[in-house]
Parts: structure tokens; C-alpha cells; sequence
């Protein structure tokens, strides 16, 4: 057999391995648990391990988190097989006979045994962890009051539910709440009232609030004062309507000049209600620049500059994608610049201002001069009068 | 005593006799002849009519598009928020007119009538209603239970609903009796997500069921409604009308477990006469997967002092895909690289990129290289996205080899962790 068809022979089923021994995926179902505490009592609860890329493997299983001491596991060790698509496993909880009030959380780890990173010098593997939430309840009437805002599209009533998370160990008669909306500078923008609801033990009640108020895209405040049964709780919340968005309006900078640090800029607008402060990455082709933190402020719009090197790329037209990042937004937009032979700069506005004042002052101390002699030679005439 | 059972005896009968009335009146159709060429208010004009003595019984017809008929028959509703409508097509054809003796062209003037099922007479005279179907029959004798009588009609030539002159109900033997009647159409069969389905993946779930048939051929239109009772108010809660198709696929999200829907489906016909499928229940999997990629990377030989990052794909980065459900939180921790540095320094750095767009949120300290350490997971994806087009992101690295670090092949694990965060 040829040599060489020997060495790709061997090489690509090797290769091929070798990617396939790369790939790694595991899940889990459910995600996160959540569980009501009764006293005394054991609770078993099955996981289950999806084998998403078919491989033979051994996991350990853990468990950490506030209420670790209780979670125990049929077997520490699970064997994962690359023929089974799920593998259950069953974890214990053991509850004592009291436990502090309360949401408590811990999570449930899945850790795959590994050999080490192998002949890469950096090698990832996925390590699972399903949360698990225990909820206590608290003598008496206890509620956990939250308020949901929906999001809908700007202009529309935005609907504003109180949820009553019944955590006590009674029944709730009255529930209730009014709500007040301000703006970022404080105004008061809309007042709401939900009506009163029942909850039973162990148990979500919601109310929605009336008149929905119509908001436009933007950060709010809303302040609650709720009530259930004798108690009072009185909150402050804040939401948006939206997403924050720095629009950019436009790209500035169309002309790059080859083998050298470019200065670009571009107009941006920010529609949000109230103050962002973004990141920027400007980017052509992978070589990456990072811009200065930039501030903007409500429904303004700004000339923000960044810089990006050129080094080495060819003269010719390029995808440029500019990122912005801010609140919880990262957003990316793509424009159309060339980049041309090294741009030598013309003098700028700034130099011709500087020669005109030049000129100016040059001119001014001649006419000076020219009055100052003139008036000498007067002083002369009348000296010789 | 006996004065109050006898007041009781006298009032109760009185009383069903009232309610019976008013259940029965309600929403019937009713049709009278009225001298004048046009009908009042609320009420539609089916026909004029006369006779030689300008009267309407032993009367000719006259279609509704001339009114120079001193009478009419206009019908109208006992509630007056159901329209009549005259005029065709679109409505029940009550009775058809001839063409008029004198005219090359049929118009319906000066004409006889027959009975609507009768296709030689090409002229229709129509009847309909803004809330039910309006159904026509032709009894000798008498309306049967529940139908109005409309009119009545005589021939001379041995035909009573042919060729025939018309007149008021208690004229003629030959009734022209409509109703107002609809049925609804038949309850849909739920098929996708079967009832019990504890194992639905997608979370845009395409809802299908089966093809409701009208007995009155009316088009039918769906609603599809899932209701999670106890959940949270931020869980999507469908309820989707005038759905033409026998499948839909929400455009939003359900929750996942353990959050149990409901879910039905009615359908409804023209007049907004409905039938509601029984109801199944289903529950949307909570399942989160990560899958590396890429999971290896090398940088190759490098010398004291040199740095190199990933940043320009070159090496190239980790690549990491959320295939599950759920919105997780990524987190990174390694065993250390170099031996002459400790973690949590420069020297070993990482950050989170997108491989594709907005596939996570930058709620974390993300987007610049951070230290890698080998004590806490650090959090790289924040609120990673499961969706197809956006669940992709590139774990970057950083490298900066020390001074003093001993020559030979170097090596770290990367462990990936993910969480739920829903």
C-alpha cells in the first residue's frame, strides 16, 4: 500500500475520534425543583441525566447549598451509558422535624469523572447543577407579595398583577394592594388598586390592578402598599416597560485608512427614560477594539468616538460591526466602510482657524506699527514747525 | 292559609304561562303584512304585494327592487338586536317570483310565486338574520313547532306552490313557514399535546385538534385557550380567536414545570354558536443541556513574557450551545495552567463573546477577560438563551506565560457548570 494513503488512512478515522471524543453534552430534567417541607417526613425525587452525545461515562452526584445535610443519594456514582438516552437517579430529602421559615435553596450537582485535559493544552466538560428550592412555612399568616409587570408593546395598557405567595400556615381571607407608577424624576404617573383575594395555604394568589396604565418604553418605580388579613407591606419596585435601547443613527466614519489607528465616530441616540452607560467593541474581521465607557442621557443624542487599528488589512470594503452594552442589552449593528490607502490628513478646520488668527495678529501688529510711525513723523513736522 | 295556596295556585300558572311566553317570544322571527311600499325600522322587506283591489290576499308579488306595492311583508325579530336582512344571496330564499308577463326580462314585477326549492322561477326573494340561519319549509296545513308563518299562496291551475297568487297566513292552505334556527358545530378532538403529556419540549407549542363540522355548512372559526390556573401572572396564558386553521403555534413561551396548562378549544360558527372540546392537560419539560462544540483548544508553543488570546479566533475559542428549554446562568472554573503563578491572576484570563447574536445577557462581568480561578465557578452567560438562532457562545481565554515559568507542555480542565435560573 502507498505510504501516504497509509498515513491519511490512519490519520482521518483518528481525527474523526478524536473530534467526536471533543464534543461534550449533558442535561438534566427538570431543571430545578421546588419542594414543600412536611416534617418528619422522607421525600424521593427522580432526576433524570440526558445523555445528549451519546457517550459512556461516570458522573458523581452532590449536593450543596443550605439545606445540603438532607439530600442524600440512592448511589453516589451514576453510570451513564452512551446506548441510554436518560438515566434516572433518585435523590432522598430527609426532613427533620423543624426547619427556620422561609424559601431555603440548595443545588444538586452532576459531576462527570474526568481524565484530565489529554493532549490539548485547554479541555472543557459540562458539570450540571439543578437547583432545588424547599419552602418553609411560617406560623400564622405569611405572604410572600410580589408585583409582576408584563411586557407588552409600548402604547398598550400595561397589565400589573400583586401575587400573594401564601407561605403561612393559615389560609388568607383579604388580599389586597394599591399602586402607585412615578417616573425616574419622581412623578407620579398613575395610581392602581387590586382587588381583594383569597389564598389558600401553600398557594399563589394574584390580583391584577386597575386602571392598567399605558407607559412608554422606559424605567419606572412603583411603590406598594399591600395588605393581607391584619398585616400590612409596603414596597418599592422597579420596572421597565421594553428594553433600553442606544440606537446608532449613523455611522460617521465611512473612509478607513489602511496601516494606521483610525478614529471613527458615530451618532447615537438613547431612547430609554432614563440615564445608560455602555460599553462599545468596534470590530472588522475579528481584530477587535474596545471603545471608552460612554454615558447618555435620556432621549439624547451623542457623537461617541473609538479607535480601530488597521494594521495589515488590504485596501477594499468591509462588514464594520459596532456593539454596544449596556443595562442588560448587548447589541450589535453591522455598516459598510472602506478602507483605502494610508488617508493623509489635510490640514483640519482647526489648523486653518489657527493660520487665520495668525494672519490676523501678524496684520494687526503692522497696521500698529505703520500708526505708530506715521504718528512719529507728525511729532516731527511740528517739533521742526 | 288556604287564601295564600289559592293566591299561590292562581299566580303560578300565570307565571310559567308569562315565562313560557317570554322564552318561547324571545329571538322568533316574525313577518306581517303592512300597507305601505317600504317596511318600518328594524324590520326587512321580503316582498310588495297586491291584488286587483289593491288589497293582499289572491295578491300578486313584487320584488323587493320595486316598491310601488302598496303593501309589504316585512319581518323583523321579538329582540330587536337580531337584524333581518332581506335580499340574496347570502340569505334563505323564501319564495321565488316569475318573470313578469310583459317583460323580455325577468324583473319580478306583477308576478306569480312558487315555493324557494322551485328553480324554474329565477327570482328569489330572500330572508336572513344577523344571529341564526333562516330555514324555510312549505307545510299544507299549518307551521310546524317553532316556525313562523310568513305567508300563504294558492294556484288556480291544480298547484298551490306553483304559478301561485299570495296571501296573509290565514288565507291559504299552502304556508310559507321559516324559522330561525342554527346548530352549532361539532366539539373539536384535541390531539397535540395529548392529555397527560408531562414530556412537551418546546415551549411554543403547536396546539392541533380536529376539524369541526356545521350541519348548517356554516365556515367554522377556533379558540384556543391554555390557562395555568395557580401560576405566576408573568406565565404566557394563550387565548387565541378567530383561528381559521386546525393547528396554531404560539408565538411566546409557556412555563415549564412544574407549571401545569389546561388547555381547550371552541368552535364556532357565523352566528357565534359554539362547542368547547373537552379539556387536556399538559406540562412543558424543564430540561437544561449545555453542549461544548468545541471543547479543546491548544495555543501551541509560546515564550516567557508572550500573550495570547482567542479573542481573534486564532486559536480558537471554546464554544458552548444551551440545547435545552430553559434559561441558564454558565459559570467556569479551571485547574491551574501555570506553576509558577497561582490562579486568579492575568496570567489566566477568560471572558464571554457571542458565537451567535444575543445569546446572552450582559448582566455579568462578562465581556472583558477576568481572572480564572480554581475556587468559585465564575458566571460567564447570563441568562443564556435556549432559542435556535441565539443559543451559541464562545468561551475566550487569555493567556500570559510568567517569567519564571518551567518549560513543558501545560494543561488545565475547564469545568463548564450550568443552572436553571427559571
Amino acid at each position: 500500500m502507498d505510504r501516504r494513503k497509509m498515513f491519511w488512512g490512519l490519520f482521518i478515522p483518528a481525527f474523526i475520534l478524536l473530534i467526536s471524543a471533543l464534543v461534550t453534552g449533558l442535561g438534566v430534567s427538570p431543571a430545578s425543583e421546588i419542594l414543600s417541607f412536611q416534617p418528619n417526613t422522607t421525600l424521593e425525587v427522580e432526576f433524570s441525566v440526558i445523555n445528549s452525545e451519546h457517550s459512556s461515562f461516570e458522573a458523581t452526584l452532590s449536593a450543596a447549598g443550605e439545606f445540603s445535610d438532607i439530600i442524600f443519594f440512592e448511589k453516589p456514582t451514576i453510570t451513564i451509558d452512551s446506548n441510554t438516552e436518560r438515566t434516572l437517579f433518585k435523590a432522598i430529602f430527609k426532613f427533620p422535624s423543624e426547619m427556620q421559615p422561609g424559601i431555603h435553596k440548595s443545588f444538586i450537582k452532576i459531576t462527570p469523572v474526568v481524565q484530565g485535559p489529554g493532549e490539548d493544552m485547554f479541555a472543557a466538560y459540562v458539570a450540571p447543577q439543578i437547583p432545588i428550592s424547599l419552602r418553609i412555612p411560617y406560623p400564622g399568616k405569611y405572604a410572600d407579595i410580589r408585583l409582576v409587570v408584563l411586557n407588552v408593546d409600548e402604547g398598550t395598557p400595561v397589565p400589573m398583577f400583586v401575587e400573594f405567595d401564601n407561605m403561612g400556615s393559615e389560609k388568607i381571607l383579604r388580599a389586597g394592594a394599591n399602586i402607585e407608577v412615578y417616573s425616574p424624576n419622581n412623578r407620579l404617573l398613575a395610581s392602581l388598586s387590586a382587588p381583594e383575594i383569597s389564598v389558600e395555604k401553600d398557594s399563589l394568589g394574584k390580583t391584577r390592578a386597575e386602571p392598567s396604565p399605558i407607559l412608554r418604553k422606559g424605567a419606572y418605580v412603583a411603590v406598594v402598599n399591600a395588605y393581607y388579613d391584619e398585616f400590612a407591606k409596603n414596597f418599592t419596585m422597579n420596572f421597565s416597560v421594553g428594553e433600553p435601547l442606544i440606537k446608532v443613527r449613523e455611522l460617521l466614519t465611512k473612509k478607513l485608512g489602511t496601516n494606521q489607528i483610525n478614529k471613527l465616530t458615530f451618532k447615537a441616540h438613547n431612547e430609554w427614560n432614563a440615564e445608560l452607560v455602555s460599553q462599545g467593541f468596534i470590530e472588522i474581521r475579528g481584530i477587535k477594539s474596545e471603545m471608552p465607557l460612554f454615558a447618555i442621557g435620556p432621549d439624547e443624542e451623542k457623537e461617541i468616538g473609538g479607535f480601530l487599528d488597521t494594521t495589515g488589512f488590504e485596501p477594499g470594503e468591509y462588514n464594520l460591526t459596532l456593539t454596544l452594552a449596556y443595562d442588560v442589552v448587548i447589541r450589535t449593528d453591522t455598516f459598510h466602510v472602506v478602507i483605502a490607502e494610508e488617508i493623509i490628513k489635510k490640514p483640519g478646520i482647526s489648523a486653518l482657524v489657527i493660520i487665520l488668527i495668525v494672519l490676523i495678529v501678524a496684520i494687526l501688529i503692522l497696521v500698529i506699527l505703520i500708526i505708530k510711525r506715521t504718528k512719529r513723523a507728525r511729532e516731527g513736522n511740528e517739533t521742526f514747525k | 292559609m288556604k287564601k295564600y295556596f289559592f293566591g299561590l295556585a292562581l299566580l303560578l300558572p300565570a307565571f310559567l304561562i308569562i315565562l313560557v311566553f317570554f322564552v318561547l317570544a324571545a329571538n322568533d322571527l316574525q313577518c306581517m303584512f303592512i300597507q305601505n311600499t317600504s317596511c318600518p325600522g328594524g324590520s326587512a322587506r321580503l316582498i310588495g304585494v297586491r291584488n286587483d283591489t289593491a288589497g293582499y290576499n289572491n295578491a300578486h308579488a313584487q320584488n323587493n327592487s320595486f316598491n310601488t306595492y302598496n303593501y309589504s311583508i316585512c319581518c323583523n325579530n321579538t329582540n330587536a338586536s337580531i337584524t333581518i336582512t332581506a335580499g340574496c344571496p347570502g340569505n334563505v330564499t323564501v319564495i321565488r317570483l316569475s318573470n313578469d308577463s310583459n317583460s323580455l326580462v325577468p324583473t319580478g314585477n306583477n308576478s306569480h310565486v312558487a315555493i324557494g326549492n322551485y328553480t324554474d322561477y329565477s327570482i328569489s326573494a330572500c330572508l336572513g338574520s344577523s344571529w341564526q340561519r333562516a330555514y324555510c319549509n312549505y307545510p299544507a296545513g299549518s307551521c310546524s313547532s317553532g316556525y313562523t308563518c310568513v305567508l300563504s299562496m294558492a294556484g288556480s291551475e291544480g298547484s298551490n306552490i306553483t304559478n301561485a297568487h299570495v296571501g296573509n297566513c290565514s288565507q291559504y292552505n299552502q304556508k310559507v313557514c321559516c324559522s330561525l334556527l342554527n346548530n352549532a358545530p361539532s366539539a373539536p378532538t384535541l390531539y397535540n399535546p395529548n392529555n397527560g403529556n408531562t414530556t412537551v419540549f418546546t415551549r411554543k407549542v403547536n396546539f392541533n385538534w380536529s376539524a369541526s363540522t356545521d350541519p348548517d355548512g356554516d365556515s367554522v372559526s377556533y379558540t384556543l385557550n391554555a390557562s395555568c390556573g395557580g401560576c405566576s401572572a408573568s406565565c404566557y396564558e394563550p387565548f387565541i380567536s378567530d383561528i381559521t386553521t386546525i393547528n396554531y403555534t404560539i408565538s411566546s413561551a409557556l412555563c415549564v414545570y412544574p407549571v401545569t396548562y389546561n388547555w381547550t378549544v371552541t368552535a364556532c360558527d357565523t352566528y357565534n354558536l359554539c362547542n368547547t372540546s373537552v379539556t387536556f392537560n399538559f406540562t412543558v419539560e424543564n430540561q437544561a443541556n449545555l453542549e461544548l462544540i468545541i471543547n479543546a483548544t491548544s495555543f501551541g508553543t509560546m515564550s516567557p513574557y508572550q500573550n495570547d488570546n482567542t479573542a481573534d479566533d486564532n486559536p480558537t475559542p471554546l464554544v458552548a450551545r444551551s440545547t435545552g428549554n430553559v434559561f441558564i446562568n454558565v459559570t467556569v472554573n479551571a485547574t491551574p495552567l501555570f506553576t509558577a503563578v497561582g490562579m486568579n491572576t492575568h496570567y489566566y484570563q477568560f471572558k464571554a463573546d457571542f458565537n451567535e447574536t444575543n445569546s446572552f445577557a450582559s448582566c455579568s462581568r462578562n465581556t472583558s477577560f477576568v481572572n480564572m480561578t480554581n475556587t468559585s465557578a465564575e458566571i460567564i452567560f447570563c441568562n443564556m438563551s435556549y432559542e435556535d438562532a441565539n443559543d451559541e457562545g464562545e468561551i475566550e481565554l487569555n493567556i500570559t506565560v510568567p517569567a519564571d515559568e518551567p518549560a513543558g507542555a501545560k494543561s488545565s480542565s475547564i469545568e463548564v457548570g450550568y443552572y436553571s435560573i427559571e
